[in-house]
């Protein structure tokens, strides 16, 4: 096992360099320029070229990019070229919000996903099983940001039961901390459900028609065990890659979600920076988002074996 | 262990509960007696007052850096950190004295020599300042009492260029900050003005907070615009970034923040039967314009320039841009805001003359036209000038220009509109913005109207504008001011530095418990709750 994540981990060194260096290339290549942005309308060229300058933009890209990584080596993402804060500390202002909404989000959506699979592969055919996957497809096919509208108008506006905006951090009590996520969740847990739920459904159904659960049955295995000590735990493989995979999807669907409630979080910060054209902000958040999905593969790859003792590393 | 349906109904009830009694507390939050929640036009990036013009941090500097003078209501300026100011006989000596009183937030008090170091580096950056940099011969304080302005030409509106409105804020701070590379942002946020900001409350693009000074010392004379009392009625000003308007929107009708800066006008009538009022508070408004490129043809032709010109309909960009309610906008719209003493209306009714777009065509073809690709960029990011521009290539169009118009972020349209190469590399010929009335009460501080070596983004070369720039900072009547202004329109119309498209007002959106805002850009003295 030890082996196993050793080797992993070191290759995740040339792929994390791989990714900096595209990401690297993409900002060198793409038109817009931060020091136009910072120094404003009103600015002479001398001026600018005295910024550009100054954030060292005006240095070939090997130099760029070799600085950057010379600085990388010694834990220093650099310097928000806008607000002139460190990276890192942008970065560790803003991982509250994202991982508790990213946390909150993946466990109410696994824990209604998964049963609404069970349910509906148990009563293959039956109405239950055609609501809930209606109810995949509503999931699947409206935006987040519908979600994430209709529920504020609902339960923010009209009711006045939850704030429609703003995040309050854990440190200031969990109620406060849990009413100031439950709306984003919600938004941005809908499409992960349906995600879960009919791929647990799917591997569910297929498991249910194999051989060793008829076994089972002809064994006096009552439905309920069937059901959860035999299919669950075989369909648990497929479940649990899409629940990692899905980390994915929450990541890039808290772009959206940040930015509709007004979370200070990764994802708004990422959207800010692109906008801004802020090199240092957007090579430290790539990098970052790299390795939690090198790590959320890692992580997945050494639980398969918990479920499929057939797995073996 | 099992829950019982019973257990989660009842559960499930008491949680509701919760969250109702909660949800009351949300509105009270909000509406706390000292704390004043803001959503400002957009996420306030740069702190130092001196390292953008970007209106935002002119509005936070506006609270955290007291003026040496400020602009009433009727453009005059009144003394504001200063007690008096004079200038000699010959008009080449401006001595000024500081009121008592005067301190930082961080406790030390305010003396010439920061108010000398200050200016110098607010003069290496604002525009109109460059105008005072140029005249200037020394700026020194003899005591800390006193500032000293020794000039080769007299510079009657050195009180005017001190307490203006528009970008940069003259900001004065501690003589060890000002002395800062105007390059660097500076390391610390100390002010004189009657809010301190508090750098250990800030998330960087959600969050700035202002705590009341306690020892700022207010002027005794009522609040009108940047002149008179700076009274804070408030002990925190909260500015909450919220990019999403729609979401901006909701906080506001729930009671979740104060004051919405700038409400996109699609989402007004939603606050119709709340408790939120919806008006126009800076009257300086904006202008709209196009810019052509005077270094690529065709408009580096004279001729064509003025047919483009002669095709705007100013209100049809005011239709696009800011729809049918008329308070919010106004045309014709010269060259300089209707406020200022440059203003007339001499030629303007070519902006709303019926148009007829064949004769158009025809004269663009004789003016030597050929059919050539037209680059017109305009950007979606601000919904006003993505109005402008959609005008603008239809308008481009039905005069018979070959028009490739090109819809890029904000971003991107910045950096191009620095380049002077064609549009095969990354060039452009003509763009769509708007900038703020506020800039164009005089010549000095008119971006658009600089000409030659000063141009901005599309550079035009007209020298006779560059004389009658320069003629303004020298007259010394009103009379004289507005027969200059009059002079530039008559040239402006034939050569075409700009097009302006119309003047318009932002609305400002604000719970109706809140009085005194003051009418002028978003500042935070005199506003209190009821």
């Amino acid at each position: 096992m030890l082996k196993i994540v050793a080797k992993r981990v070191m290759t995740t060194v040339p792929v994390m360099f791989l990714v900096t260096l595209l990401v690297f290339s993409l900002l060198y290549l793409s038109p817009g320029d931060p020091a136009v942005l910072f120094a404003g309308d009103q600015a002479t060229p001398e001026q600018i070229a005295q910024i550009r300058s100054r954030m060292g933009l005006d240095q070939p890209f090997h130099i760029q990019f070799g600085t950057w990584l010379w600085n990388l080596a010694h834990g220093d993402l650099g310097v928000s070229l806008v607000s002139n804060v460190p990276v890192t500390n942008l970065i560790a202002q803003r991982l509250e919000p994202t991982l508790s909404l990213t946390i909150l989000t993946l466990l109410w959506s696994v824990s209604v996903a998964v049963p609404l699979a069970v349910l509906a592969a148990a009563k293959r055919g039956s109405a239950v099983d055609r609501i809930v996957m209606l109810l995949g497809v509503a999931g699947f096919s409206v935006p987040v940001f519908v979600f994430a509208y209709c529920s504020s108008y609902i339960l923010a506006i009209e009711l006045q039961w939850l704030p429609i905006q703003g995040y309050t951090p854990l440190s200031k009590g969990i109620w406060p901390w849990l009413r100031s996520l439950i709306l984003p969740a919600f938004a941005l847990g809908t499409g992960y459900v349906a995600l879960i739920s009919r791929i647990g459904r799917a591997a569910l159904v297929e498991i249910l028609q194999q051989d060793y659960i008829r076994t089972a049955k002809a064994k006096g295995a009552n439905a309920q065990r069937v059901l959860f000590r035999h299919a669950l735990k075989n369909a648990a493989v497929p479940m649990v890659t899409i629940v990692g995979l899905g980390v994915g999807l929450l990541i890039g669907g808290a772009v959206v979600t940040e930015s509709v409630f007004a979370i200070p979080g990764i994802g708004r910060l990422t959207a800010d920076a692109i906008l801004r054209r802020d090199y240092p902000v957007i090579q430290g958040v790539v990098l970052l988002f790299s390795l939690s999905y090198m790590v959320i593969n890692l992580v997945i790859d050494l639980i398969y074996p918990f479920f499929d003792p057939r797995i073996k590393y | 262990m099992y829950i019982k349906r019973r257990d989660f109904l009842v559960g499930g009830t008491a949680a509701v509960g919760a969250m109702m009694v909660s949800g009351v507390s949300i509105k009270a939050n909000a509406q706390g007696a000292k704390v004043l929640k803001f959503v400002p036009q957009a996420d306030l990036a740069v702190l130092d007052p001196h390292g953008t013009p970007a209106y935002v941090t002119r509005n936070h500097a506006m609270l955290v850096y007291d003026t040496l003078y400020g602009v009433d209501s009727k453009n005059i300026p009144k003394p504001q950190m200063v007690k008096s100011g004079e200038a000699s006989a010959d008009g080449r000596t401006w001595t000024l004295v500081l009121r008592d009183g005067l301190k930082f937030h961080d406790g030390s008090p305010v003396r010439g020599a920061d108010v000398v170091a200050s200016l110098k580096r607010w003069m290496t950056k604002d525009g109109f300042a460059a105008a005072l940099a140029a005249v200037l011969t020394e700026l020194s304080a003899p005591d800390d009492k006193t500032i000293v302005f020794k000039l080769s030409k007299p510079f009657p509106i050195l009180p005017d260029l001190l307490g203006k409105m528009a970008s940069f804020s003259t900001g004065i701070m501690p003589e060890r900050l000002a002395k800062t590379d105007p390059n660097t942002p500076v390391a610390e946020i100390i002010g004189s003005g009657p809010y301190r900001y508090a750098m250990d409350k800030r998330i960087p693009g959600s969050l700035n907070v202002y705590e009341k000074f306690a020892d700022y010392v207010p002027r005794s004379e009522p609040a009108d615009n940047l002149a008179g009392g700076k009274i804070a009625h408030f002990d925190r000003i909260e500015w909450h970034t919220i990019p999403d308007p729609a979401t901006a929107a909701a906080a506001l009708q729930a009671g979740e923040v104060d004051w919405w800066e700038a409400p996109t006008p699609d989402l007004l009538p939603i606050f119709k039967g709340k408790d939120v009022k919806v008006g126009i508070k800076d009257t300086s408004g904006n202008i709209g314009l196009l810019r052509m490129n005077f270094l690529q043809a065709p408009f580096n032709n004279r001729a064509i320039r003025e047919i483009v010109l002669k095709a705007v309909d100013q209100t049809n960009y005011m239709l696009a841009a800011m729809g049918e309610d008329k308070s919010r906008w106004s045309v014709p719209q010269g060259f300089f805001h209707p406020k200022s003493a440059l203003a007339s209306d001499n030629g303007l009714s070519t902006f709303t003359a019926k148009k007829d777009y064949e004769a158009l065509k025809k004269e663009l073809r004789a003016a030597g036209y050929n059919g050539e690709k037209i680059v017109l960029m305009s950007t979606a990011d601000f919904p006003v000038i993505g109005a402008f521009g959609e005008v603008a290539a239809d308008m481009l169009r039905k005069i018979g220009m070959n028009v490739d118009h090109q819809v890029q972020d904000w971003a991107t349209i910045s950096a191009r509109m620095k380049n002077k190469g064609d549009a095969a590399s990354g060039g452009y010929h003509i763009f769509a913005n708007f900038v703020a009335g506020a800039g164009t009460f005089n010549t000095a501080a008119h971006t658009y109207l600089r000409s030659g070596a000063s141009a901005f983004d599309g550079w035009p070369n007209i020298p006779e504008i560059e004389q009658l720039r320069a003629a303004w900072l020298e007259a010394t009547s009103v009379e004289e001011q507005h027969k200059i202004g009059v002079k530039l329109q008559e040239i402006c119309l034939k050569e075409v530095p700009f097009i302006p498209l119309g003047l318009f007002y932002f609305p400002t959106a604000y719970r109706s418990n809140l009085e005194g805002i003051v009418d002028t850009f978003p500042v935070f003295w005199n506003v209190r709750r009821t």
